[in-house]
């Protein structure tokens, strides 16, 4: 988020990329371990980059050449940074040829949104906390930052809202991969034995729901003691026809703890909200980039979508 | 055991059930909170027009005679957090 606050929000860095390079967006965690050509093509690329070696996190920006010769590669944050490497890039930059790159996928790391599934953003806020007087400007952002994730919706799901029942699947996902304070940073998830409520229900109970009503309590806990969630879901969700046309709902609650790559919670209790709204198709039906990006806890595709026994 | 005692206090306080269950979210209180968290327009990283499949931006970038520009993240830098 930092980043989409600071150097990618920058106006000068905007029309570079626009205009002079095409730009990607990746997860390493994918990109590090897929067998095929994407990649073994995204380590030909990083692996030139100085210092890097195999072990040490990929993470970072690069250009390069669609023959894979890096350009400039670096990691460190900072909008005059990247807008002197980018510039450096394109001076050293000659247009080459570079050969087709085919062969199947990894389909351990494919995450195709399934059949009939539909995508909700998933944007979460600290909106009250007794922060400690930020250091810096970064710290100053952190502090105020709204995450971005994706939760899929399955066909069967959708169905059972459709007819009145809020899917305890749903509800467990919810609570397992979306209940989290990802504010600052890659968070950990929810294990099972981590639930300690999950009680989310669909008002009217019964019949075919056009326009429904949702109220539930999750409760959460680490096994190490050191997290714990206390929050209110509620919202409403409507139908228009058979068509999902509304999953508008929103979590509230007392949030406290951190994690490995979320560190600097704020001190003691806070109060962490998190929104849900239907991604919307353009009007060619085409999706944004951004909501096709899988759900973080899809990494671990079967337990995301509640396929494995006893999870 | 005497230096355990305050990690051992915060772990037992954490895993103390709160008095009751936090109140119901009227529907204002779920409209307000989209209000203030749903971005009512595109925000300016998002008018880059990143991709997201590696091998499609690399043919992209033969037809358009363009190099290309990698931001990569441990978790995805466009949804993550």
């Amino acid at each position: 988020m930092l980043d989409r606050a600071s150097s990618f929000a920058d106006k000068d860095v905007i029309e570079l990329l626009q205009r002079r390079f095409v730009p990607v967006a990746l997860d390493v965690w994918y990109e590090e371990r897929r067998q095929d050509a994407a990649g073994e093509f995204f380590r030909k690329v990083v692996f030139q980059r100085e210092g890097l070696t195999p072990g040490r996190t990929t993470q970072g920006f690069y250009a390069f050449a669609p023959d894979g010769a890096l350009l400039e590669g670096w990691n460190h944050r900072g909008v005059d940074r990247l807008k002197e490497r980018l510039k450096a890039a394109l001076d050293e930059w000659k247009p080459g040829a570079a050969a087709a790159l085919t062969g199947a996928v990894d389909s351990r790391f494919d995450r195709t949104l399934p059949a009939g599934a539909r995508i909700v953003e998933v944007r979460a806020r600290i909106t009250d906390a007794k922060w400690p007087e930020p250091e810096d400007e970064f710290r100053r952002i952190m502090q105020r930052a709204t995450s971005l994730d994706h939760l899929w919706l399955l066909a069967e799901e959708i169905e059972s809202l459709r007819a009145g029942r809020f899917p305890p699947e749903l509800a467990r996902r919810i609570a397992r991969f979306h209940c989290i304070d990802n504010t600052r940073g890659e968070p950990p998830l929810w294990e099972p034995e981590e639930v300690v409520r999950c009680e989310v229900t669909l008002a009217p109970g019964t019949g075919r729901a056009k326009d429904a009503t949702v109220d539930g309590v999750i409760a959460l806990r680490s096994a190490d003691g050191t997290r714990r969630y206390d929050a209110r879901i509620g919202g409403s969700v409507e139908f228009t026809g058979d068509a999902l046309a509304r999953f508008d709902l929103a979590i509230r609650g007392t949030f406290a703890g951190g994690g490995e790559y979320t560190c600097h919670p704020p001190p003691g209790d806070f109060t962490l909200a998190i929104v849900f709204r239907l991604v919307a198709p353009a009007a060619d039906g085409s999706l944004p980039a951004a909501s096709r990006v899988p759900p973080q806890g899809a990494r671990w595709l079967d337990d995301y979508l509640g396929r494995v026994a006893g999870r | 055991m005497a230096a355990l005692a305050p990690f051992a206090l915060s772990v037992v306080a954490l895993l103390a059930p709160i008095g009751g269950d936090p109140p119901p979210l009227a529907p204002a209180d779920v409209a307000r909170l989209h209000r203030e968290l749903l971005p009512t327009r595109a925000e300016p990283w998002e008018t880059i027009g990143w991709r997201v499949d590696l091998l499609a931006a690399r043919d992209e970038a033969i037809r358009s005679k363009r190099p290309l520009f990698l931001w990569a993240m441990n978790g995805h830098p466009l949804g993550c957090v």
